[in-house]
Order: structure tokens, then C-alpha cells, then sequence
């Protein structure tokens, strides 16, 4: 019998169930949701989920209006071309400030996103085939504290002022975008809506 | 507001997505898409999902099951519902009796508070009950 065995069995009481479980837990809290969900929710409610660094207040009025300007004046010298590294860098920093509040404009679109990526790698996104971390503030002494998805496979990484720090780019990531859009139809679809069928949504639809 | 961590999305959300005449598809787009860029912990109730399988097979084939179940295979977490939540769904439905509400309505309040998830919906009346929903 292993070692790891026979510790095993000599901490099989209920207090030794509890720890393995908890255990189990905290080292992989994604895949342990997935085969016990009800335990895990359970857990969260005993040991809640980590907010990290997140303000949970948000931005205040001014502060939003402010990136929001600040944002689209950048925007604007995309539209005309007159846009430099710094100013995409500067805009990416709005947007991650704008994305943790969950009020980035809706205008601000994936193509635009990819587009500023663009000026800032000095090359198309889809031209990064491997897992590649791009250093934007070369200082050592920036700490990264929070980070920002800002498309499926883009992290942005963070200093406390929400500068950017580095970008993570993730091509797996970015694949497992256009396969989770897979089900959305992209057209105007001649064709019956599921909810011809489902008469009990319909109501409820109506209500909102 | 923060962004939140948890969604849990409802069967009003896929039908909304799913069905490009419906009145607040683009939108519901639009937010699918968010979540799914920002990479944001995405949950469906086990009886929602088999609601969205039943009417894609019938309507559209057992392809579009197939598509539909890979395209979310790795995105989103199911939560399997055990006879706990249908139990607290209906002691909620007691507890309100006489309001309108569907007892899928319950069940997804009950599972977004254990969650401690927003929901993705266009059902006004999960915002009525007080759980935090999308779009804001």
C-alpha cells in the first residue's frame, strides 16, 4: 500500500472527508463545479467567491463621463487614420477601465478592439499562432494586479492605476470565440423563431 | 456597477438570440458576445437547456442540437438541478401565490441567488423579484 494510501485511510473520518473535499475545492474550483455543482454553491456561500482587486462601487458619474470622452476622441482619429501606438495604448486602458464597470459603449465593437491590437503589436492579430505575452511597460517595477479580458483570448494585464502592464494573447481562446458564436444565426432567418413552439416564453417576453 | 463575475443565462435569452425576428435579438447578441469576450463564468439550468435542445430538434433537425451542444461544450456550465431547488422553487410559488409568475421563473430565482449569479434575461419579472439581471 502507498504511502498516500495509508494517510488516506487513517484521515478517512468525517473531519478527513471534509478537508479532502475542501481540498479538492480550492486546488481546481472550476473543474470541481463542474461534477458537483451543488457542493461547490454550497462552498461558495461558506468560503464566497474572491473579488480580487475590483472596486465594488464601480465609476462614479464624472469618472465614466470622463473615459467615455476621453475614449471616443480617440476613436475619432482612428476613423481618420491619425492614430499613434500610444494613443491605441491609452485607448485600450479606457476600455479596460470602462469593461471592469461593465459600461464600455456598445459602439466600442470587437473590430475596433482588434483593430487598436493591431497598432499596438505592430501586426495583425491573426498572424499570433502561439501563446505570446507582449510587454508594454518595460519597467520591472509595474506589479500586475488585475486583469482584463478584453475580446475571448486578449487579456490585458494591469497595474493598480489600470495601466497596461503586458498583453496576453491566447489563439486557443480566440478560436473558442467563433465556436461559441457557432449557434447564433448570422442572418435574418426566413425561417420560424423556436419560440413559435414555446407559447409559455412568449408572455413573458411580451412583459418585458 | 462592477462587471459580474457569474451569469446565469434563461430560456427568454436563447430564445432572443436564437430567433433573429425576435424584437430584442440584436441586443441580446450583442450581450452574448460580451460575455463571451469577457471571458465571464456563463451558467444554464439543466431545465432550460433541455427546453432550447427540445425546440431546436423539433424545429431544425438533430444537426442543429449536434451544432448547438458543441458550440457550447467548454463556454458555458450546466447546473443540473436536484429536487432541492425544485423544492425551494416551490415554496417560493407558495410564498407568492396569486402572482403571475411560471414556476421556471422560481426556479431560475433560486438557482441565480445559489449561484449568487445575475441572469441573463428579458423576463421583467425576475427583476420584479429583486435578482440582478442583464441587460442592465
Amino acid at each position: 500500500m502507498s504511502v498516500k494510501k495509508v494517510h488516506l485511510k487513517r484521515s478517512i473520518n468525517k473531519a478527513g472527508i471534509i478537508e479532502l473535499v475542501l481540498a479538492e475545492y480550492r486546488i481546481d474550483p472550476a473543474r470541481f463545479r463542474q461534477y458537483l455543482p451543488n457542493v461547490a454553491i454550497a462552498l461558495d456561500l461558506v468560503f464566497p467567491v474572491r473579488q480580487g482587486s475590483r472596486n465594488p462601487y464601480g465609476l462614479t458619474f464624472n469618472e465614466r463621463q470622463h473615459r467615455q470622452q476621453a475614449l471616443e476622441n480617440i476613436v475619432q482619429k482612428v476613423e481618420t487614420n491619425q492614430i499613434d501606438r500610444q494613443d491605441a495604448i491609452k485607448a485600450l486602458e479606457h476600455c479596460a477601465v470602462l469593461i471592469e464597470d461593465d459600461n464600455l459603449p456598445y459602439e466600442i465593437d470587437r473590430r475596433l478592439l482588434i483593430r487598436l491590437l493591431g497598432i499596438i503589436l505592430e501586426k495583425p492579430i491573426s498572424e499570433i499562432t502561439t501563446e505570446t505575452t507582449v510587454e508594454i511597460l518595460k519597467d520591472a517595477n509595474h506589479t500586475i494586479v488585475s486583469r482584463i479580458s478584453l475580446i475571448r483570448g486578449v487579456r490585458l494585464n494591469l497595474t493598480q492605476n489600470m495601466n497596461i502592464v503586458s498583453i496576453l494573447v491566447i489563439p486557443q481562446k480566440i478560436k473558442e470565440r467563433a465556436k461559441a458564436m457557432r449557434f447564433v444565426p448570422k442572418t435574418k432567418l426566413a425561417q420560424r423563431t423556436i419560440r413559435d413552439h414555446d407559447n409559455s416564453s412568449e408572455d413573458n417576453h411580451a412583459a418585458s | 456597477m462592477p462587471l459580474p463575475e457569474r451569469i446565469l443565462i434563461d430560456h427568454s435569452a436563447f430564445c432572443a438570440i436564437l430567433s433573429s425576428d425576435d424584437v430584442n435579438h440584436d441586443l441580446a447578441v450583442q450581450v452574448y458576445e460580451r460575455l463571451i469576450d469577457r471571458e465571464q463564468e456563463i451558467w444554464v439550468a439543466s431545465s432550460t437547456i433541455i427546453k432550447v435542445v427540445n425546440s431546436l430538434h423539433r424545429e431544425f433537425g438533430i444537426q442543429s442540437l449536434l451544432d448547438f451542444k458543441d458550440s457550447i461544450d467548454g463556454v458555458m456550465n450546466i447546473i443540473w438541478l436536484e429536487g432541492i431547488i425544485y423544492r425551494d422553487a416551490l415554496a417560493l410559488a407558495a410564498k407568492h401565490a396569486g402572482n403571475d409568475v411560471a414556476i421556471d421563473d422560481y426556479i431560475t430565482c433560486i438557482v441565480a441567488q445559489r449561484l449568487q449569479a445575475y441572469v441573463f434575461t428579458f423576463n421583467s419579472c425576475l427583476d420584479k423579484m429583486g435578482i440582478p439581471t442583464l441587460p442592465r
